[in-house]
């Protein structure tokens, strides 16, 4: 390195120094970003259950509408970030017709609530309402994660229903898979029974530090890493959005979470093929729909072991798996997505949404 | 070099921690703690129940009971405003007419 480019760096560092100091006094003090603010009417809003309809951005959209499936730990403002940084906003400008099922913290009153409700009670009513709202006879369904889960086991029930086409991104099927989930989960050790007879749900906190447990030094890495680029707004903002959105956790219903632990983490019923719902088997080769499953190729979540089986198990004739850079969060939101997934996403669905 | 360290040592960490946590000592450790902690918590509550309820306070339970009343009256009011048209709810912006076309050429 040459003198003027030591002298250059050196300044360059310290006007970087400098402004950590600025910054990161102003980052202490601000109120955390605002998110999901697309406009958006609400259809349905009943216990935990959210319906939203976001309001087109085009005079004309596709036939087909979209219908988002959040999973249930989780806030759905992950697919409507920031302007720019929204999955919603792009398909909205893309010409579709978007619709999400968001969720809120199940209360106490809710801990009766089990599979059933959600894919024979929840899923069917958010449904039949786009269809209303639509006026069409068909509807495209994206799931996220356990929320491709719940779109799976909704698909599979209601064969001949109006499901136009299907997309689930990082859904796991095959729950052996999920290798750290399934040691912490051993059922010689976890007293599921008891954990819901205390606490009536599953405690949000409980789940965030599980999901932490998984990557013990991505935290203080993280921060390390924020205070190295405090300097820079663009980071210090997509941190900020991401660091709010993976500690806004929600809680499980009780029910709920003792079947998806039994069923799915024990006893592996939706890979084995004896999974059913309210005694009704489902059976994923019913799906005929158009379907596509992205995946992530670091996803430490859901790994590829527990998602790559799920394709072959689906009974549709056009069906295709689509394996992405990125991780389990980074897959659908954040510089990541907005130049993988989401184009991808819009090419797939343009030409089955007339 | 600073950040090629950091990310570094969030590898071995992750790897390490892994390592450790994907045992079953470390779950069956887990869940003892966690079990430990439930049945405190059951106790506490148990006996919190009792001074509450010895106070004329409500407890948990009581305050469950109501939200479960109120989310009944809830469901109901939604079925009403659903049976009224909801019109009010709804954006009066006209509706975008469904019949986009894929842009040709982009198969």
């Amino acid at each position: 390195m040459s003198e003027p480019d030591i002298l250059e760096r050196a300044a360059t560092e310290f006007e970087r120094a400098m402004q950590r100091n600025i910054k990161g006094l102003g980052y202490f003090s601000s109120p955390a970003p605002v998110l999901g603010t697309s406009p958006k009417d609400t259809l349905i809003s009943r216990g935990t259950l959210r319906l939203y309809h976001y309001r087109p951005l085009s005079d004309e959209v596709y036939r087909v509408p979209i219908l988002l499936v959040m999973a249930t730990t989780n806030r759905g403002y992950i697919f409507d970030m920031l302007p720019g940084q929204s999955l919603v906003e792009f398909l909205l400008k893309a010409g579709f017709d978007v619709f999400m099922i968001d969720w809120e913290a199940p209360g106490l009153d809710e801990s009766h609530l089990g599979l059933d409700d959600y894919v024979l009670d929840f899923l069917p009513s958010c449904v039949s309402r786009v269809l209303e709202e639509t006026g069409e006879p068909d509807i495209t369904l994206v799931g996220y994660c356990f929320g491709g889960v719940l779109s799976l086991l909704w698909a599979a029930l209601h064969p001949g229903l109006p499901l136009k086409n299907l997309v689930t991104f990082t859904t796991p099927v095959n729950f052996k898979g999920m290798e750290m989930f399934q040691a912490w989960s051993d059922k010689r050790f976890f007293d599921v029974d008891r954990l819901i007879a205390t606490h009536g749900n599953c405690p949000a906190e409980m789940l965030y530090s599980a999901f932490d447990l998984l990557r013990p030094g991505a935290r203080i890495a993280g921060n390390i890493r924020l205070w190295d680029n405090m300097w820079n707004d663009e980071f210090v903002k997509s941190y900020r959005m991401f660091d709010r959105w993976s500690t806004d956790m929600l809680p499980l219903a009780g029910r709920y979470f003792k079947e998806t632990t039994e069923q799915l983490m024990w006893d592996n019923a939706l890979f084995e093929g004896w999974m059913e719902i309210a005694g009704r088997p489902v059976d994923l080769a019913s799906i005929t729909a158009p379907f596509m499953h992205v995946v992530a190729e670091h996803d430490h979540i859901v790994p590829y072991e527990a998602s790559r089986h799920l394709v072959p198990m689906i009974g549709s004739k056009d069906k295709q798996e689509v394996v992405l850079k990125g991780g389990h969060v980074s897959l659908i939101a954040g510089g990541n997505a907005i130049k993988r997934l989401w184009p991808q996403l819009d090419l797939w669905l343009r030409e089955r949404s007339v | 070099m600073f950040r090629d360290m950091v990310s570094q040592w969030e590898q071995a960490a992750n790897d390490y921690g892994s390592k450790i946590t994907s045992t079953s000592e470390f779950a069956q450790g887990m869940q003892g703690a966690t079990a430990i902690s439930l049945q405190i918590q059951q106790a506490v509550q148990d006996g919190m129940t009792k001074v509450l309820a010895a106070a004329n306070i409500p407890s948990r339970d009581d305050i469950a009971a109501l939200s479960t009343r109120v989310a009944a009256i809830e469901v109901q009011l939604h079925r009403i405003v659903e049976a009224l048209g909801a019109q009010s709810f709804k954006s009066s912006a006209p509706k975008p007419k469904r019949t986009k076309q894929p842009p040709s050429g982009h198969k």
